[in-house]
């Protein structure tokens, strides 16, 4: 490899994945060539100054945990405040009407004198239950055509 | 069983998990998943320095590192069902983080207005004095100022993979699953960004050096 060609990539031999012959290549060169260990050391230099990490110590750790806590179980109380919300709002009304309906629907229409019948033209709704046995019984067998011709031709 | 509701328990108990030192990620994730959410602080303590690290090497700055990292654990919370193991839990982490920390960068928007004409005309001797006393670098809120200033003369994808690399500490491989990239698509991006971050410094150091010289000479005559 030229020396050109390796200043550009000597940070990336100097700490990145190569094979054992590439480092002990590349840490030969390094303490031979002084341009490149500068190189190298000066990248060092500003990149521990540009990259340097903030110091953090125990107790800002613990108040760090308790505050993302706090929001993880705020964060499950509106969750859960919502779905209570939603079951108010929406579903009890909607429970209660239906309960209203249904009970006008089978308990005062039933009994209202002739608005049983008038609804479905039968004696479903009916409390009598001879009347309703009335209603679902066949009708009584009527004469057929060719017996009223026959009838008429006797007379 | 622990509850979602339940205290945040005692310090002692709340290194209880990892301080028998047997139990792995893995485990401890299945322990939050059948109702023992407590154990969630054991893993916020466990990585809270890598991902405030992260953060603030991204952000540079505390308060807005303190609450990226802070939507950070609650996202990853609220994710964990979606977490199949296929990656360790660190590399997972590493992606929620990195993802998150893009778009508070890119909701900044902060790159539009940087530029390194810019940067030395304001900051040029601020600049000199970092690099000549790098001891008070991390802590003076002024020099970290100005180190996010220089960083942000980079695009966010090479901010980045140095931050990975330099601030994290993550191998080439990490880096690569972490970006879910290849390895060779790793070392030709960090190639650059650490050419592209060279060649800046370089500029600002040569720009600050001719504007100083002709500040003398003005003053000179």
């Amino acid at each position: 490899m030229k020396h050109d060609e390796l200043k550009v990539k000597i940070l990336g031999l100097y700490d990145g994945p190569v094979t054992e012959k590439e480092r002990l290549w590349a840490e030969k060169h390094l303490s031979s060539c002084a341009d490149c260990s500068h190189a190298v050391e000066e990248y060092k230099n500003f990149a521990g100054i540009l990259f340097a990490l903030p110091t953090l110590s125990e107790a800002d750790e613990d108040i760090f945990t308790n505050k993302v806590m706090a929001r993880i179980k705020s964060a499950a109380t509106e969750a859960s405040q919502s779905v209570l919300d939603i079951t108010v709002r929406w579903f009890i009304p909607l429970l209660g009407s239906t309960a209203v309906a249904a009970w006008v629907f089978f308990s005062i229409l039933p009994n209202t004198p002739g608005l049983s019948n008038a609804i479905n033209g039968s004696a479903f709704f009916s409390s009598d239950a001879n009347e309703m046995n009335a209603a679902w019984s066949p009708a009584p067998a009527s004469k057929s055509n060719e017996e009223i011709v026959v009838s008429w031709i006797k007379e | 069983m622990g509850h979602f509701l339940s205290p945040v328990p005692s310090k002692i108990q709340q290194h209880s998990f990892y301080i028998e030192g047997t139990i792995t990620d893995a485990q401890v994730i299945e322990l939050i998943r059948k109702g023992h959410t407590e154990a969630y602080g054991d893993l916020v303590r466990q990585y809270h320095k890598r991902v405030m690290g992260y953060c603030f090497s991204m952000l540079s700055n505390h308060t807005d590192a303190e609450e990226a990292a802070q939507d950070v654990f609650v996202k990853v919370y609220t994710s964990l069902n979606k977490f199949k193991g296929d990656s360790s839990f660190s590399t997972w982490l590493y992606r929620i983080t990195a993802n998150h920390c893009l778009d508070v960068l890119r909701k900044r928007n902060r790159r539009k207005n940087v530029s390194l004409e810019s940067l030395v005309e304001q900051e040029g001797s601020q600049i000199q004095k970092l690099f000549a006393t790098p001891s008070v670098a991390d802590t003076h809120l002024e020099n970290r100022q100005l180190a996010d200033k220089i960083l942000s003369t980079l695009t966010e994808d090479q901010r980045q993979i140095l931050t990975l690399r330099e601030a994290e500490g993550l191998e080439y491989q990490e880096i690569a699953d972490v970006l879910n990239c290849s390895l060779d698509a790793v070392k030709g991006r960090l190639a650059r960004a650490r050419k592209q971050l060279q060649e800046n410094l370089r500029h600002i150091q040569k720009s600050w050096d001719v504007s100083n010289i002709e500040n003398k000479k003005e003053k000179g005559s």
